[in-house]
């Protein structure tokens, strides 16, 4: 459970749900069929930083999925190593 | 994910353990080393490591990308711990274990030693970056033009990533959201203090130039910028202030270690989740360009990146 309020994309209205329209599209375009993954669901207090999770996620040429040839080290490591010691869980 | 890269049960377990005795190509190695050092102690980044990757094949657009995956995943980590996000029923499995090792983290983070506050490098018209630079680009020039034009100036992070211009959309919309609250929930004095505590303890000498102005037009007169750079809880704050402090040090170096107990105290003093997620956000966003600043050397600019008509 977060330790901030969620309001799920079903539930959601307005200037909210259109954030989170845009984040679905986003990784469908990316050939990715997903609902709103949680790490933005947090921020819907603040519908303009869910969008620029969502803007950010958008810039990245290879994500969701590959779509420019891999370079000598595949660029998910760097991001599995930030993440790892981070010690992050999610 | 790390069983797609590495297949061998025996290296995933080596790298999760001490990826520096795994088994794995020397590249992939130094790239590990990359996002360990983007996480924990960017300010410790040498030219020397830069030069390392490029002896070892990694050209200097590669490198860009390294950092731009770097800047979106701190992001992700850092919104995922502030606001304790649970796993999505989708994730890898290796995700459920990225988390371990935390004890490890902390000794390490304890080992860097040097104060809060310490700047590794001046603003300088010298260079602008460690890394190649190329300002004919198409890309580029659509960025400098926003820039001169928001700044009076194109900032050296903006050039530094000239050979890798994917994000700029993302740097842009990083920058006008980091100049002042987005919500109302969190007061413009509440959101430069966190700036400059953010600046501080990133030891970012190029955040510092953005963030320390923007202190110092909010509070004229104040040493606030001073009181953030050594021990802030020796100094008088208001109780909200003091909150607002104490999530923003715990996001900025630590943020695992965040509870349900923080943002329960900034409602305490009187704040609401927008404000949460307001400091949340600006201390992940200003961290990604601080660290990515310090990985690939940007210089500090010689003025701060407030819009003029702010």
């Amino acid at each position: 459970m977060a330790y901030l309020d969620i309001i799920p994309p079903a539930q959601a209205t307005g200037e909210l749900r259109a954030a989170y329209d845009r984040n679905v599209a986003m990784y469908a375009k990316g050939g990715l069929e997903i609902d709103v993954p949680n790490v933005y669901l947090t921020n819907y207090a603040v519908p303009e930083y869910l969008d620029f999770g969502t803007l950010q996620a958008a810039c990245l040429p290879d994500y969701p999925l590959p779509t420019t040839p891999p370079g000598p080290v595949p660029w998910v490591v760097v991001n599995f190593a930030v993440a790892k010691f981070s010690a992050c869980f999610y | 994910m790390l069983p797609q890269l590495y297949p061998d049960p025996q290296v995933v377990q080596q790298l999760l353990e001490d990826f520096e005795a795994a088994e794995i190509p020397w590249p992939h190695k130094l790239a590990w080393r990359f996002g360990k050092r983007f996480a924990q102690n960017s300010w410790e980044a040498t030219q020397a490591q830069l030069q390392e990757l490029r002896d070892a094949g990694i050209d200097d657009a590669e490198i860009l990308r390294w950092a731009e995956g770097a800047c979106v995943q701190t992001w992700w980590v850092m919104s995922a711990d502030g606001g304790g996000v649970a796993l999505d029923e989708f994730t890898p499995s290796s995700g459920r274990v990225v988390g371990l090792g935390r004890e490890a983290y902390e000794a390490e983070t304890l080992r860097t030693g040097a104060a809060p506050g310490a700047s590794p490098s001046a603003p300088s018209q010298a260079r602008v970056a460690w890394v190649e630079v190329d300002l004919q680009r198409t890309e580029y020039g659509q960025a400098a033009a926003w820039a001169e034009a928001r700044y009076g100036f194109v900032p050296n992070f903006f050039k530094a990533f000239s050979l890798r211009p994917q994000l700029y959309p993302r740097h842009q919309r990083a920058l006008e959201l980091l100049e002042a609250p987005v919500s109302g929930s969190l007061s413009p004095r509440q959101h430069a203090l966190v700036r400059a505590l953010v600046s501080q303890r990133n030891r970012s000498a190029y955040g510092a130039v953005t963030s320390r102005a923007l202190l110092e037009r909010i509070a004229p007169g104040e040493p606030l910028w001073q009181r953030l750079g050594g021990d802030y809880t020796r100094h008088p704050w208001s109780a909200a202030e003091r909150a607002v402090l104490d999530f923003a040090a715990k996001m900025a170096l630590t943020s695992y270690k965040v509870t349900d107990k923080d943002p329960a105290r900034l409602r305490e003093v009187g704040l609401d989740d927008a404000a949460t997620v307001e400091v949340i956000n600006v201390v992940s966003i200003q961290s990604s360009i601080e660290r990515a600043a310090h990985m690939l050397g940007v210089a500090a600019d010689t003025a701060p990146l407030l819009a003029r008509k702010a």
